[in-house]
């Protein structure tokens, strides 16, 4: 008996080693936000790239290119996927610690690039890789400090986080049009409840996606209150003191207390926004219009129409601009700086750049330089078709210093909001103590 | 026989240098920087008094929930672990057939890392696709199903729940090593005494135990007021900040580059775990019986 205890006990260990062993190599995305655990194979070169990537920027494309840059060089890449919820702290960690890997990605915006990357520090320069003219010009000051380009954006020119809705389901509970304004919103809602159908697919355990509604429509702020961004920019006025922002969070609070997200929404993840949409499980979301295409894809049994509209909480009508993205930047210290020259290099071909597009279902075009051929929806166009220019506005996380970085701060909170532990007025006024904490360990003269 | 001419004792020298080196002088100087304005923004580290912990003390209760959520999960997270533990180590020192094979079910669960456990009860426990919930909804049960890990009444429970499950096995196997170390011949004294069995666990069980409880106890504790990994894999500190613990907010403050109240987070830690070990330690060895 006890040789048996024995030999289990081993067993067991050796399984526990060979399974976590895995996880550091290797690590893939699934449902529900499990990781599922891929080996890789051997390198022929002795290179091997290690990549940190938040859960939710990747998909098979980016694998399947790394597969394919290690058939031409030899080099390795080494894909280290983290659920979301975790990548920001986690990055920031193994940058504070000097443990980074070879290449991480990294939510990008030319006012915290400083604090979240610290790219003089951090940072391979690419100023003067031939690939940085791929990016499109407006998107570089994204991934610049100082005149110096640090990072690879490459990513969708989509309107990005608008309600994304079935059509036909709206058109069938007799509302022909989408709503413009917070009551409209509230009218649609209420008569889906009553269809039996939840109205929004909202997920917070990510800790990011509950921010979008709030964020989103900086543009409305600014419209409210011109030269908004300008004035917190300067601390000539706090977040606590704007009663739009208040509002917003109050609607996003109603839209929680009546039931429009469903009653485990804070369990949800995302990663059912394609099948429960597909199935009429669901009549909305906050995504973006390539989920037409994913649904087309996964349930071609479905012949619903979809649609996009704006936010409307605080009648937001406002197109939301941001040139913004996560970005892949390279660790300064790491011992394979020419092979990631290399690798970016490659990934920004004209057939890799289109071989991502066209095996990433939930882009319809890809922001580059490079004449590719883009698969723009026609949701797309008509919606950039109704909003006048001058309704094109900067998001708040793009337009506002020291926002950003606090992003899965502000997430938190909103979940605590939702819970009822915490008030509107909290999370703003949390907004503004996290904004002066790190303006005034940066010495920023505005904060003084 | 003269005990300290056994070594020399210069003999220790080595094991000294290297337990400073390593991990006196690393706590002082993290004691100090509690003191500074240490940050991730500037290379400058200036001296700033009590600042860090004026901010701690003086946050609307954020971080005395956090204190507050780290001293509960040790105390209640010892206790769900410590008494079961005792009770499946008295049932398997009892020559049960086959109670190896219970013993190694039991222990498993600690062997496993906290990623793969936080992963795989997150699935379990989602409220509508987990494991638990479709299986009281398949048994009828339906009632009973909940929000396990994003119900601010159940979270906790969950925690307690998770965190039982893997220590449990853990405790136990420090018992029976205890348990197997009390000689036979009290237990049949005392049987011949007409000693039941509770009257056998008062009087024999628990005063010999007394090692293994106070090394369960302070691994407890030390485990409880660290604690880590198992919230940041379930809740990541959710739903909202209901769980956050000191670590987790030490993870956040590092996170933002704040690291002066990190550190100074991390020395109420350091206090808190070194005064209520010196105490339970003391206390433990003064009941002490003599073999």
């Amino acid at each position: 008996m006890k040789r048996s205890f024995c030999i289990l006990v081993v067993a067991f260990i050796l399984i526990s080693m060979f399974g976590m062993g895995v996880y550091r190599t290797t690590e893939k995305s699934g449902q529900n936000g499990i990781i599922v655990a891929q080996t890789t194979t051997q390198p022929k070169k002795d290179v091997v790239l290690t990549e940190m990537i938040s859960q939710g920027w990747t998909n098979e494309a980016d694998e399947a290119l790394a597969k394919k840059f290690t058939e031409e060089t030899g080099i390795k890449i080494d894909r280290q996927i983290v659920p979301a919820a975790q990548y920001h702290d986690l990055l920031k960690a193994k940058l504070n610690a000097g443990e980074a890997p070879d290449i991480f990605w990294s939510q990008t915006n030319p006012f915290a690039i400083k604090t979240e990357l610290d790219p003089e520090k951090n940072c391979v320069d690419f100023t003067n890789e031939k690939w940085v003219k791929v990016m499109n010009p407006q998107r570089i000051p994204s991934v610049s400090y100082k005149g110096r380009v640090y990072g690879l954006m490459i990513w969708p020119n989509s309107p990005e986080f608008t309600f994304f809705y079935n059509r036909t389901l709206f058109r069938k509970l007799g509302f022909l049009k989408p709503p413009t304004t917070y009551q409209d919103f509230k009218k649609i809602c209420t008569a889906i409840l009553n269809a039996s159908i939840t109205p929004i697919y909202e997920f917070t355990s990510q800790g990011w996606h509950q921010v979008l509604p709030f964020a989103q429509i900086g543009g409305r702020y600014q419209e409210l209150y011109p030269g908004l961004y300008d004035k917190l920019n300067n601390n000539q006025v706090k977040f606590v003191d704007i009663p739009a922002m208040l509002l917003v969070l109050k609607q996003m609070k109603e839209t929680a207390d009546l039931g429009f997200y469903g009653k485990d929404f804070l369990a949800n993840d995302g990663t059912k926004a394609v099948e429960l949409l597909a199935t009429r499980k669901v009549a909305m979301t906050l995504g973006n219009p390539g989920l037409e295409t994913q649904i087309r894809q996964a349930h071609p049994e479905c012949k619903d129409e979809f649609g996009i509209f704006l936010i409307p909480y605080a009648d937001n009508q406002t197109y939301p601009f941001n040139p913004n993205g996560p970005a892949r930047f390279a660790y300064k210290m790491g011992k394979h700086i020419d092979e990631v020259k290399q690798y970016f290099e490659f990934l920004t071909r004209k057939d890799n750049l289109q071989y991502k597009l066209d095996n990433t279902p939930d882009w319809t075009n890809i922001d580059v330089t490079v004449d590719i051929k883009q698969k723009w929806l026609p949701m797309e166009k008509e919606l950039m078709r109704k909003i006048p220019r001058s309704k094109y506005k900067l998001v708040l996380q793009s337009g506002v210093k020291y926002f950003n970085e606090q992003w899965m701060e502000v997430g938190k909170d909103i979940e605590a909001m939702y819970i009822g532990a915490i008030t509107p007025e909290q999370i703003l006024k949390n907004i503004d103590d996290r904004r002066e904490k790190m303006a005034k360990a940066q010495g920023d003269p505005a904060w003084k | 026989m003269d005990q300290n001419k056994i070594y020399p004792q210069s003999f220790v020298l080595i094991a000294l240098i290297l337990y400073i080196v390593l991990f006196v002088a690393p706590s002082f100087m993290g004691i100090y920087y509690s003191f500074t304005d240490w940050n991730r923004y500037t290379d400058k580290i200036n001296f700033i008094g009590i600042e860090n912990y004026k901010t701690i003390f003086t946050s609307e209760g954020t971080y005395y929930n956090y204190i507050y959520n780290t001293l509960k999960f040790t105390v209640i997270s010892n206790i769900v672990k410590i008494i079961p533990a005792l009770f499946l180590a008295l049932l398997l020192t009892e020559n049960l057939k086959g109670e190896n094979i219970y013993r190694a079910i039991l222990f498993f669960p600690a062997i496993l890392s906290y990623l793969v456990i936080g992963l795989i009860f997150r699935s379990m426990l989602h409220p509508t696709t987990g494991f638990v919930n479709k299986t009281l909804e398949m048994m009828r049960l339906g009632f009973m199903a909940k929000g396990w890990l994003i119900d601010p009444k159940w979270v906790w429970p969950s925690i307690y729940a998770v965190d039982a499950w893997r220590g449990t096995g853990y405790v136990m196997t420090i018992f029976i090593a205890g348990l197997q170390s009390i000689p036979k011949y009290y237990y049949e004294a005392a049987e011949i005494d007409g000693a039941d069995f509770f009257q056998k666990l008062i009087h024999i069980t628990l005063p010999m135990l007394r090692p293994a409880i106070t090394i369960n106890l302070i691994f407890g504790l030390t485990y409880g007021l660290r604690v880590f990994d198992i919230i940041f894999v379930l809740t990541n500190g959710g739903p909202g900040r209901m769980t956050e613990v000191i670590n987790t907010a030490i993870f956040r403050e590092f996170a933002l580059g704040t690291y002066g109240v990190g550190t100074a987070l991390s020395t109420i830690l350091f206090v808190c775990m070194g005064i209520i070990s010196i105490f339970t330690i003391g206390v433990m060895n003064r009941k002490e019986i003599e073999l």
